[in-house]
């Protein structure tokens, strides 16, 4: 193999999609390191050539400047998914993050997988889980109730507030899996809207 | 000198506690903390010298059950009880209880307190010694009562909108709810009864105009058992979201002598009326003519009682302490009270908490896996939190207090900008962005405060945002380099820090050289 295509090559493996466990409207970047035969050279964000330079200083903390803006880090350590995925916590800044990374080819494959499966996907249920833990105080709702965008479903109080859990869209309620006076932990399922 | 007790019950838990268990270290006196099964392992079980369980959980079953709490105090010999804030801390029946087995309650007298932290009460009581009060109404509001509807809408009608349903049992914005117009009134009466019950066990509420644009002043007050009662001076904790406080100075700043003696003078006379022993502090808004209206008393210690004790040098409750034994205002407390109005330095406090700011202050607990707190000169660290600390959900999100102290105003903020880009916290969202982004805001700077700066100012969603493009970046190239491991002709995008060199300020530097030579050309 010559030695350019040992550079694309790697570079193609080398390349990874990030995003976050949050909200879906966060933003997602496709992420390539520079020529490896070049320190120079910039890393490519979503095609974009950026300044980038990293410094990790011991387990937890790092340093990045990008385009010329330093921030300080703590960076969690990593937990291996399959297929070359992984997800740690990263602080910049004072906020924390939960980014999960996964190689560009596999995260290709799974768009495309997605994007075929898509229309059924927005007919299809949605569960609405706890994101943070609490207690059940309120169920505006039942089995069977048809609900609105955005109608207010459960109320959970944490940390003596309350939260009003709303609808992600328009659908039946298919199931009900919480009562009042319920704790529940992040992730729990809450209820099933279809 | 010998202690004022020799054990003392800490009926709180979290920051507050270890804060109090500090003090009676310091004065001989042995500790006993309650807890909850939530907090077996937490810090003020492990900062006292006994500790006894209470309960589950949820704070109705342990913490705010008072014959537990006087039981646990009774069982381990305790002579005293110290509240701490919230929880029991200004149920006249948690005192009376504590007096009725015969224990000391370090605080004011049941009946005071029923007479001041009933913010009904405490109203009238001000308007009749002729202290200015928030427009609003002065019995309780009546709550799912179809009948009554007509009568509180046209009481809401006279005081005018926006108003506020507030908890009388209430503080730290607890059952409170905003209300711009009529219909909403019963449904914000209701969700506000609900909230106060919850948390206060006393659904009482009330209507009170809300005062926009206004700053937010407290005096801090101590009294004795002979009637005497002084101000040891103002804070100002303008800083708020949803009167719930986030930031606190004292002293006020741009307030004249003769506006802060007048200030202090109405607030002792307000406590002498209601016959206040040891502490309490009255809360005032200031509107934008400088006029002072009283808001409410809360009788007992504040959770921003430290930037008082940095400014005045005091141990305000160590003072509570030997005022609780019976002893007299001590001479460092009345030396404090004759400089009041004409302070030295200036501290300012930052309320850490376990909230995203970035999604509207919600709660989030968590475990922490990473905790460094700022050090140095002129920096205080009010916590209970040790690394591998879980933060429950069922109590309060404030982890940590970060006050800082200098010689002036501006000195105070480049302190308390130093101290926070020195906080670490990891494994939990904190409110630290939000902290660093008011301390280089200008308008915080020129101390242009107002109880409106956080909705005027902070945008959230945005910062997150942008810190969030930083954490995908970081994240995917520390993921490259790891699936890449060493293999031949790949290059490390991820530096490793050379053996020997730790300076932080050194590598900050050296990232942003790093950054700025590889701009592309």
């Amino acid at each position: 193999m010559s030695d350019d295509g040992l550079r694309q090559g790697s570079a193609a493996v080398r390349s990874s999609v990030a995003r976050t466990h949050r909200d879906p409207g966060d933003p997602i970047l496709v992420v390539e390191p520079g020529r490896s035969d070049d320190p120079q050279a910039p890393v490519l964000v979503d095609g974009v050539p950026r300044s980038v330079g990293l410094r990790r200083l011991g387990d937890r903390r790092a340093v990045v400047g990008i385009d010329g803006t330093p921030h300080s880090l703590l960076l969690g350590p990593a937990r291996r998914g399959d297929g070359g995925s992984s997800t740690r916590e990263v602080v910049v800044d004072g906020w924390l993050v939960t980014v999960e990374t996964e190689p560009a080819e596999r995260a290709a494959l799974r768009d495309r997988a997605s994007r075929r499966t898509g229309g059924a996907d927005a007919a299809g249920p949605l569960e609405v889980r706890a994101s943070i833990p609490g207690r059940i105080v309120a169920v505006a709702v039942a089995e069977g109730d048809e609900v609105a965008a955005e109608q207010g479903l459960v109320v959970l109080e944490a940390m003596k507030m309350q939260n009003e859990i709303r609808a992600g869209r328009h659908g039946i309620v298919e199931r009900l899996a919480v009562g009042v006076g319920e704790n529940v932990e992040v992730g729990d399922l809450l209820l099933v809207i279809r | 000198m010998s202690p004022p007790f020799r054990r003392l019950l800490v009926a709180n838990r979290g920051e507050i506690a270890v804060r109090i268990i500090r003090t009676c270290r310091e004065l001989g006196i042995e500790t006993v903390a309650v807890y909850s099964d939530a907090d077996a392992a937490a810090g003020h079980v492990r900062a006292a010298d006994i500790a006894v369980c209470i309960g589950p959980a949820p704070a109705a079953e342990s913490y705010l059950r008072i014959d537990a709490v006087v039981q646990a105090a009774v069982e381990t010999g305790a002579e005293a009880v110290h509240p701490g804030y919230g929880f029991l801390a200004e149920r006249a029946e948690f005192a009376a209880a504590v007096v009725a087995a015969g224990l000391v309650f370090v605080g004011p007298s049941p009946d005071a307190i029923h007479r001041l932290g009933d913010k009904l009460a405490a109203r009238r009581l001000a308007a009749e010694v002729g202290v200015p009060v928030v427009p609003g109404t002065l019995d309780p509001a009546p709550v799912d009562r179809p009948d009554a509807v007509a009568a509180i809408v046209a009481e809401a009608d006279r005081i005018g909108y926006p108003l506020l349903v507030k908890a009388a049992a209430g503080g730290g914005g607890r059952g409170m709810r905003r209300v711009e117009r009529a219909a909403d009134l019963p449904a914000a009466l209701a969700a506000g009864a609900q909230e106060a019950s919850a948390s206060f066990g006393d659904g009482t509420v009330y209507l009170e105009r809300e005062v926009l644009p206004a700053r937010h002043i407290e005096v801090q007050l101590l009294g004795d058992a002979s009637g005497r009662v002084v101000a040891l001076g103002e804070r100002d904790c303008s800083i708020q979201r949803r009167h719930q406080k986030l930031i606190e100075e004292a002293p006020a700043p741009g307030i004249e002598p003769a506006d802060r003696r007048m200030l202090h003078a109405l607030a002792v006379r307000l406590a002498m009326a209601a016959g206040l022993r040891n502490a309490a502090t009255a809360e005032f808004l200031r509107d934008s003519d400088g006029r002072f209206w009283f808001l409410e008393v809360n009788t007992r210690l504040q959770v921003e009682h430290g930037v008082t004790e940095l400014v005045t040098g005091l141990d305000i409750v160590a003072e509570q302490l030997h005022l609780a034994a019976g002893e007299t205002l001590s001479p460092a407390v009345l030396a404090a009270a004759e400089r009041a109005a004409e302070p030295d330095g200036h501290a300012i406090e930052v309320r850490l908490s376990a909230e995203d700011p970035g999604r509207g202050f919600a709660p989030a607990a968590g475990t922490i896996s990473h905790w460094s707190m700022a050090a140095g000169p002129g920096v205080r660290v009010d916590t209970a939190i040790a690394p591998g600390d879980r933060v429950p959900p069922d109590y309060d999100p404030l982890i940590a207090k970060l006050l800082v102290h200098a010689g002036t105003r501006e000195a105070a903020v480049d302190r308390l900008r130093r101290a926070l880009d020195e906080t670490e916290v990891g494994g939990v969202q904190t409110t630290l962005p939000f902290d660093r982004f008011v301390v280089r805001h200008p308008s915080f700077r020129e101390a242009d405060l107002s109880t409106g700066w956080v909705e005027r100012w902070w945008d959230g969603p945005a910062e997150r945002r942008s810190a969030i493009e930083v954490a995908l970046l970081v994240g995917a190239l520390t993921a490259i380099d790891e699936r890449a491991g060493t293999a031949e002709g790949t290059r490390p995008v991820v530096g490793e820090a050379p053996a020997g060199d730790s300076s932080d300020g050194a590598w900050r530097a050296a990232g942003r050289a790093a950054s700025i030579a590889r701009w592309p050309r």
